[in-house]
């Protein structure tokens, strides 16, 4: 009996602390998530890799949440996961630093560059709709235009006709399907097929200028059919 | 007609003979001197190689742990070796050295392990002593060593690059990519600037910071410049870029669409395809030194012509075109004039892009859309005309790159949700991630070797 009790206790201890383990506060995934948070800070992450270090925070204060609520196991993933990000965020403010802190601290002596000519379409930041030249939209691998956009067309030519300062470009994009080359070519041909068009109702081809830009800038970036379909579409600005 | 039949037979023959002499002959004379043969293709097994962490003689644990992970990652994506998982090694570090007899063969055995990497750090003034030691199991011999005086921190990796380049050579008796670069186009916030980095993913920098979109990054292959289409004096014209200075210049004269620069072997010329403003495109030559693009295909309204890619030997031209509809591959002769001189490349699938043809010549690479209107990567063998997919239901897979070696392909896929690039062997396995920040990551293009 007597010899015996020691070793039942050390089994019992050993059976609360193989027990209490998954129960013990992560602490040391705690401590590593801070240090890479702070090291990040260190990297100026908060002027230089904004993003990324707010969504390593965003994970730091869940996985705290966790610790308080005694969810340890999510704690932990969470800590692992926040840590993770602010090694990230330390990666990329490093890799931005040069040029994010040029803009923080822009040289003095430069002289700063001119706006740009091309102004917004008129109506574009104004509710007046009727200025505005509405953006059309194309079928998937077509340069065709539909009904629909004939129509709106139709209107635009009206509106130029009546504007006859008003420049315009056309700028032709595409889904993301497909090869940025490829696309890009694309682009043009929906851009050229807008432009023919609003020739033929007498608008001038020295006011009109096309460009493509394929697949580059996406008016919806996500991957999903109703994307898509807003992205294959020509594009209108005018300027004075 | 019999006169054809018998000269193809006696052709047969001849091959046959020549074929199983090559078959006779081969083995002995190549496995003597290789013991990585690369050109089995889709029967290539891994080379199976345990890399236990380098001893830190004097010097702190974490840098003897981040030189063995930056060998490991090196030979890990090479797709050549397989690094036996560290957690099944059954070696007492402690107890074991890095020289021959100070260590048991053994342990290494055990695992089946066929190379064993071993090596140590010691701080040394700035920088470091790296000693290698690569053993060959069965033989249980010391196949190879080196020992590096690594200058500062700045240039380790390109000193471990270095050595994994040497035992890859050992052992291949092929140049390696570990001392090459990676171009690409990055899309953060906004920004769609060419980028570069090291082939594993590391140091990257930016190339280019003009604000506006730039596309379709292409390396020439002396090294010395990038050439790609940027909207930065607003009409997409082609530039050329010198990586060293930073400095760049268009090469390109016409309004409207420039785009697809691929560069001649000989870095001399830049095919490319314009539009001129019209609704079709076509592929021009120009001299890198200046002077007026030479035209090679002659489209007809609304037809388009894009994408070239050069064969190996400066000959002909792969690219894409819209002749008979939708995209296909075809090929043409550099120098030669009448449409018969075009043929088409690939029959399969409706829709297919971006041809990059091999190194060595012997594959071109393109982009197809399956049947369920995904994009994945195959190969086209420009003589038969034989294709291999190489990948499949792992999202979209497009846009790729050789190694300068053939051996590997870098490509943009979307397998993890928002593009990034991916690194695989020619046989289309082993396919690693190489980019982990945030953003799109696209059109990658991998520089020739940089360094002897």
């Amino acid at each position: 009996m007597k010899r015996s009790t020691p070793i039942l206790m050390i089994l019992l201890l050993l059976g609360i602390a193989l027990a209490g383990c998954p129960k013990k506060a992560p602490t040391n995934a705690y401590k590593k998530a801070m240090d890479a948070l702070k090291r990040a800070r260190a990297a100026r992450a908060s002027d230089c890799a904004k993003d990324e270090l707010r969504s390593a925070e965003n994970l730091m204060a869940r996985a705290k949440k966790y610790m308080d609520q005694g969810k340890y196991e999510k704690a932990k993933t969470a800590f692992d996961a926040a840590r993770k990000q602010a090694e990230k965020a330390k990666e990329e403010a490093e890799i931005n630093k040069k040029d994010c802190l040029k803009k923080l601290n822009p040289p003095k002596t430069r002289a700063l560059p001119t706006p740009p000519t091309i102004v917004t379409a008129p109506g574009e930041n104004t509710t007046d709709n009727r200025q505005s030249l509405q953006t059309i939209y194309f079928d998937f691998n077509r340069s065709q235009l539909t009904e629909k956009a004939k129509g709106i067309l139709t209107r635009h030519a009206d509106w130029l006709n009546k504007h006859p300062s008003a420049k315009l470009e056309i700028s032709g994009h595409c889904d993301q399907r497909g090869s940025v080359e490829y696309n890009l070519a694309l682009g043009e041909r929906r851009a050229i097929k807008v432009k023919q068009f609003l020739l033929n109702l007498g608008v001038s081809n020295s006011r009109m200028s096309v460009v493509s830009y394929g697949h580059q800038k996406p008016a919806d970036p996500r991957l999903n059919a109703a994307a898509f379909a807003k992205n294959r579409r020509a594009e209108f600005k005018v300027s004075k | 007609m019999n006169k054809y039949i018998q000269k193809s037979q006696k052709l047969m023959m001849t091959w046959v003979g020549v074929l199983c002499l090559a078959w006779l002959v081969a083995p002995a004379s190549s496995e003597a001197r290789l013991k990585i043969k690369l050109q089995d293709g889709i029967k290539f097994k891994q080379y199976k190689i345990a890399v236990p962490a380098f001893k830190a003689m004097g010097g702190s644990q974490q840098m003897a742990k981040k030189i063995t992970a930056i060998l490991r990652n090196d030979l890990t994506l090479s797709g050549t070796f397989k690094v036996l998982d560290p957690s099944s090694y059954q070696e007492k570090a402690e107890k074991s050295g890095i020289e021959p007899k100070t260590f048991d063969f053994e342990p290494w055995v055990k695992i089946s392990a066929e190379g064993l990497l071993k090596g140590s750090y010691t701080p040394k003034g700035s920088g470091y002593l790296v000693k290698f030691r690569f053993y060959e199991l069965g033989s249980n011999k010391l196949a190879y060593k080196e020992d590096f005086t690594i200058p500062n921190k700045a240039t380790l990796r390109w000193y471990l690059h270095l050595f994994a380049d040497r035992l890859y050579k050992f052992l291949t008796k092929e140049r390696g990519i570990f001392r090459t670069k990676i171009a690409y186009i990055r899309n953060y916030r906004g920004s769609q600037e060419v980028w570069m980095m090291d082939f594993d993913g590391g140091s990257p920098r930016k190339l280019t910071n003009n604000g506006s979109i730039n596309a379709l990054p292409a390396w020439s292959p002396n090294g010395r410049y990038i050439a790609y289409t940027s909207w930065k004096k607003r009409n997409p014209d082609l530039f050329i870029q010198d990586v060293r200075t930073g400095k760049s210049r268009k090469i390109s004269p016409f309004k409207g669409l420039n785009t697809g620069a691929a560069w001649s072997p000989d870095s001399q010329r830049i095919a490319f395809s314009a539009s001129r403003g019209k609704s079709s495109m076509d592929i021009y030559v120009v001299n890198v030194s200046g002077g007026t693009p030479v035209r090679l295909t002659k489209a007809k309204w609304g037809i388009r012509n894009l994408s070239p890619t050069w064969s190996p030997d400066g000959k002909k031209i792969s690219f894409v075109s819209t002749r008979y509809g939708s995209p296909q591959i075809f090929v043409m002769d550099v120098n030669g004039n009448s449409a018969s001189n075009i043929q088409q490349l690939v029959t399969k699938g409706k829709y297919n892009q971006s041809p990059k043809w091999s190194p060595k010549g012997d594959w071109i690479l393109f982009t197809g859309r399956d049947e369920r209107n995904v994009f994945d990567l195959f190969l086209v063998d420009p003589k038969t005309r034989k294709v291999k997919r190489l990948t499949q239901n792992q999202g979209n897979n497009t846009e790729a790159s050789w190694s300068p070696n053939g051996q590997n392909i870098v490509f943009s896929s979307t397998r993890d949700g928002v593009s990034k690039l991916f690194i695989m062997t020619k046989e289309g396995k082993y396919a690693k991630k190489l980019t982990y920040l945030s953003g799109k990551y696209l059109t990658p293009t991998w520089s020739p070797w940089l360094s002897k």
